[in-house]
């Protein structure tokens, strides 16, 4: 599909139904499953081969049976964390385990795009909330997300808006909601920073929790977008929800979490998704859009993003089908520079090629190593042996067979295939378990494999 | 488009009035400096802190200056100047401290009443080799005496009026990373958390307790010739991965050849001696990394805040400091590496001018900087303090220490220092 064509028909193409006829394979199905979640296993990827795309798709949105209690179970865990690694490793706890990874991998999308600012001074429990909050509204309505995560207390207290007064409004928190919230730079003007701030009025933090205190707030009229009013908070935040800039930045974003990174997408490519979201379609329901469509299942979104740290390891351990601890996780993490619950700056965690310099891919393989490394607290989870022998490959040839499928879906090229089945032949002294524990460890460092 | 709201309130945001081309004129830079390859990596949410346009309108490094390496040592505390480089003939220093100050047979003169504390020999004779100069009393007008926020002021560049969510060298090194995507520019070499200093929006600053090991994974590739080159067929994405994993490996090819020469300097058993050391070895690997950062005195209790029996701890600080630093630089002026390395020292303020009562100093302001290379202006730069004309009892601040970070910046590492520091400030006299 030709996506900066500049003649409109495939284009307008773009979000209609993939048909599976033009191609449905285990590579396809992989490509769905990263995207929509945190590396697939094998039984997953086979049920979503026999199921088909939309099949898989409609399975994401459908309630699942299991997930209150399992919500349920992880609520009650994660209370007991007061620190940030304890947070991070129950979060990531989840990504391994939820049965509703798109709602976990979306935590995940507005986590960076609704960042906290310096949480050094935010109770660790606060951030929790925080979180659980995005969960719960992650696949909602974006006035509703809004409104309900950006006056959590942990947002305004680590933006420095605690104290929201009628005489000194918060108009650097304001401006934080215009420029990477809502409608972007460059789409509002030095008098909406300051009416976005007079709406705002009245919200403060007291003993980490929110109030409104009536007497702080500005009733006065506001202007703002064309409109004026007593603007408040909830109609400051569907006012900012319904702008068109807003649509638009969120749609990009959108496109770049699940189509592509790779180049800037036609206007004609967002503008569809946009007008979905000016029309009050769930956020859900554009993912579901884009993720059913011809451009998703096209060679402008296979292979077109870089794997950000959370997407890599989770691509490597989740196949392995074993509950790995997640605090020494969460540290690595840390290393690999995306530190969970506390993204750089309020602009979230850029994506792209920065993810993969030289000296981090260095990094990624010190941590490759510490996985399948015998003695470490993940290798002593991790049984690639037992795991392709449980899936039906029980020569040794078969077993390395089996783990370029899981990870890469075979699809690489002849050469380096080649090489790296010979060279987990060719033990040498080295055991087959020993063997397969270095393939994977090379997996995790290939070019390949470091884009989703 | 609307317009861009005035610089009152977010002068990050609007200096350049300008916010809304900042992506798209950085993709075309990357064009330019990429060939196409870089820029797929751009998008809209993929800039630099501060977003201005002067971001974009960046010219390349400076070719004489692409090698050349900057080393922040962070000593964590606040450091008493005045006892480090002691006034030691001055009435009001020897008044206001009568069991500190130090006596003009015991310190390591470098001019005119003015004199090292005795534990830096080492640092005297750099000094008098031309290898060590020392910016007086350097800091910033109504300077904050609390450690938290001082030190967030030095570690951000304070830049007024706005929340700064970096720091000065993590912009620096979304620069560097911007002008080469391929790059490592930054690392942290040290035991403690990594300073603020080196947050950055974009690039991803290693923190490492020990010169790193090469992973088998790598090694692994490297045996069986993977990945193979590119092909035509690959896409920009996989162009840029595929490249990024042959360079890593012969990063890791570089981190075993200098590890397997070591240098025969002898270095001193201090910890920072040992950081230092890891630098050396790294700056000989020769990675292109441009921006080292070092601490001393923030892994034990109190480090350099002395606010009781100063005298031996603070003496056990500048003798580490002092041997350390003399060591690493004799390791690397025997292969002129010096010629390309800066070293800056910094704490979060100086200390009060009268002992307290308990042996010690309080949060004062203006401090003296040390700056260590090949290439400085050599001896005293700046006025001593003036212990006549004191701000709550502390020397007053007579270069801003932003004009130092302007400085390097621009004038060592050729990066557009107003793209850093939100600011032009005026250039300090430090380099030859």
């Amino acid at each position: 599909m030709a996506q900066t064509s500049s003649s409109p028909s495939p284009l307008q193409d773009a979000w209609q139904l993939f048909d599976p006829a033009e191609g449905w394979n285990l590579k396809w199905a992989g490509h769905l499953l990263r995207r929509v979640g945190f590396g697939p296993t094998w039984p997953e990827l086979q049920k979503a081969l026999s199921q088909g795309p939309q099949k898989t798709v409609d399975s994401l949105f459908q309630p699942v049976p299991e997930a209150e209690a399992f919500n349920a179970q992880m609520d009650q865990w994660d209370s007991s964390a007061t620190t940030l690694p304890a947070l991070r490793a129950w979060q990531l706890r989840r990504m391994l385990e939820t049965p509703q990874p798109l709602v976990e991998k979306m935590t995940l999308f507005w986590q960076s795009h609704l960042a906290l600012g310096n949480v050094r001074n935010v109770p660790p429990p606060l951030i929790r909330d925080y979180l659980r909050t995005i969960r719960r509204h992650a696949l909602g309505r974006l006035d509703q997300l809004l409104q309900a995560v950006v006056l959590q207390p942990a947002m305004l207290l680590s933006h420095g808006a605690e104290a929201n007064r009628k005489a000194r409004p918060s108009e650097h928190f304001a401006h934080v909601l215009l420029e990477h919230f809502t409608v972007g730079p460059g789409a509002f003007t030095e008098k909406d920073v300051q009416e976005t701030a007079r709406a705002l009025t009245g919200r403060f933090v007291l003993r980490d929790e929110l109030r409104f205190i009536e007497r702080e707030y500005d009733d006065g009229p506001k202007t703002l977008f064309g409109q004026t009013g007593p603007i408040g908070a909830e109609e400051l935040f569907s006012l900012l929800a319904r702008q068109p800039a807003t649509a638009k930045a969120i749609a990009r974003k959108l496109y770049r979490f699940f189509i592509s990174e790779a180049e800037e997408p036609a206007e004609a490519l967002l503008q569809p998704l946009a007008e979905r979201l000016i029309q009050g379609q769930t956020i859900g329901q554009v993912v579901e859009t884009m993720v059913r469509s011809k451009c998703f299942f096209s060679p402008a979104a296979y292979r077109r993003r870089v794997k950000g740290p959370v997407e890599w390891a989770l691509g490597l351990l989740r196949p392995m089908e074993t509950l790995v601890p997640t605090e020494p996780l969460g540290h690595a993490l840390v290393e690999l520079g995306q530190a969970l619950g506390e993204p750089p700056t309020p602009a979230g965690w850029s994506d792209g090629a920065h993810w993969i310099t030289p000296a981090l891919l260095l990094l990624r393989g010190k941590w490759a190593q510490q996985f399948w490394a015998s003695g470490s607290p993940f290798g002593q989870k991790l049984d690639p042996v037992g795991l392709a022998q449980r899936h039906g490959a029980s020569a040794p040839s078969a077993q390395a067979e089996f783990l370029l499928q899981l990870y890469l879906q075979g699809d690489m090229p002849a050469e380096m295939r080649n090489k790296l089945l010979r060279e987990s032949q060719s033990a040498g002294r080295q055991t087959s378990a020993d063997a397969l524990r270095r393939l994977c460890q090379t997996l995790a460092l290939l070019p390949e494999f470091q884009l989703v | 488009m609307r317009p861009n709201h005035s610089p009152s309130t977010a002068p990050w945001h609007t200096r350049n009035g300008s916010v809304q081309a900042a992506p798209v004129d950085r993709r075309r830079f990357l064009i330019q400096l990429g060939g196409g390859l870089a820029a797929a990596m751009v998008g809209p949410t993929g800039r630099v802190w501060p977003n201005t346009s002067e971001t974009a309108s960046t010219p390349r490094t400076d070719p004489d200056k692409q090698d050349r390496v900057l080393v922040v040592l962070q000593m964590t505390g606040g450091n008493d100047g005045l006892n480090t480089v002691a006034p030691y003939e001055d009435d009001v220093y020897g008044r206001s401290r009568p069991t500190l100050r130090l006596r003009p047979s015991e310190v390591h003169r470098l001019a005119d009443g003015l004199g090292l504390h005795p534990e830096m020999k080492e640092a005297a004779r750099l000094f008098h080799e031309g290898r060590l100069a020392l910016v007086q009393g350097v800091g910033y007008p109504n300077s904050d005496r609390n450690h938290p926020e001082a030190m967030r002021d030095w570690q951000t560049g304070r830049v007024p009026g706005v929340h700064t969510p970096t720091g000065w060298l993590g912009r620096a090194a979304d620069l560097l990373l911007q002008q080469n995507p391929f790059s490592l520019p930054a690392v942290f070499v040290g035991r403690i958390e990594i300073p603020f200093t080196l947050r950055a929006q974009t690039a991803v600053v290693p923190s490492l307790a020990q010169y790193p090991d090469v992973p088998l994974p790598i090694k692994n590739l490297e045996k069986l010739g993977l990945p193979m080159a590119a092909t035509a067929a690959d896409t920009p994405l996989e162009d840029f991965a595929s490249r990024s994993c042959r360079q890593a490996i012969q990063m890791a090819e570089k981190l075993q050849k200098s590890a397997a020469s070591p240098s025969r300097t002898e270095y001193p058993r201090f910890g920072l001696a040992q950081d230092l050391q890891v630098v050396a070895r790294l700056l000989r690997a020769g990675l292109g990394i441009r921006i080292f950062y070092v601490e001393l005195g923030g892994g034990g209790l109190g480090g350099f805040d002395t606010h009781a029996h100063q005298a031996a701890n603070h003496g056990a600080l500048l003798r580490e400091f002092s041997a350390s630093v003399a060591a690493w630089a004799e390791d690397l002026a025997k292969d002129h590496t010096l010629d390309r390395v800066l070293l800056m020292t910094f704490s979060e303020f100086g200390r009060t001018v009268r002992e307290n009562g308990r042996r010690g100093t309080d949060h004062g302001a203006a401090q003296p900087i040390f700056l260590v290379g090949g290439r400085i202006r050599p001896g005293l730069i700046g006025p001593a303090p003036n212990l006549a004309d004191l701000d709550a009892d502390a020397p007053k601040p007579q270069t801003d220490f932003r004009s130092l970070y302007r400085t390097v910046l621009q004038d060592w590492l050729g990066l557009k220092a107003k793209t850093v520091l939100g600011a032009d400030w005026p250039p300090a006299p430090i380099l030859s």
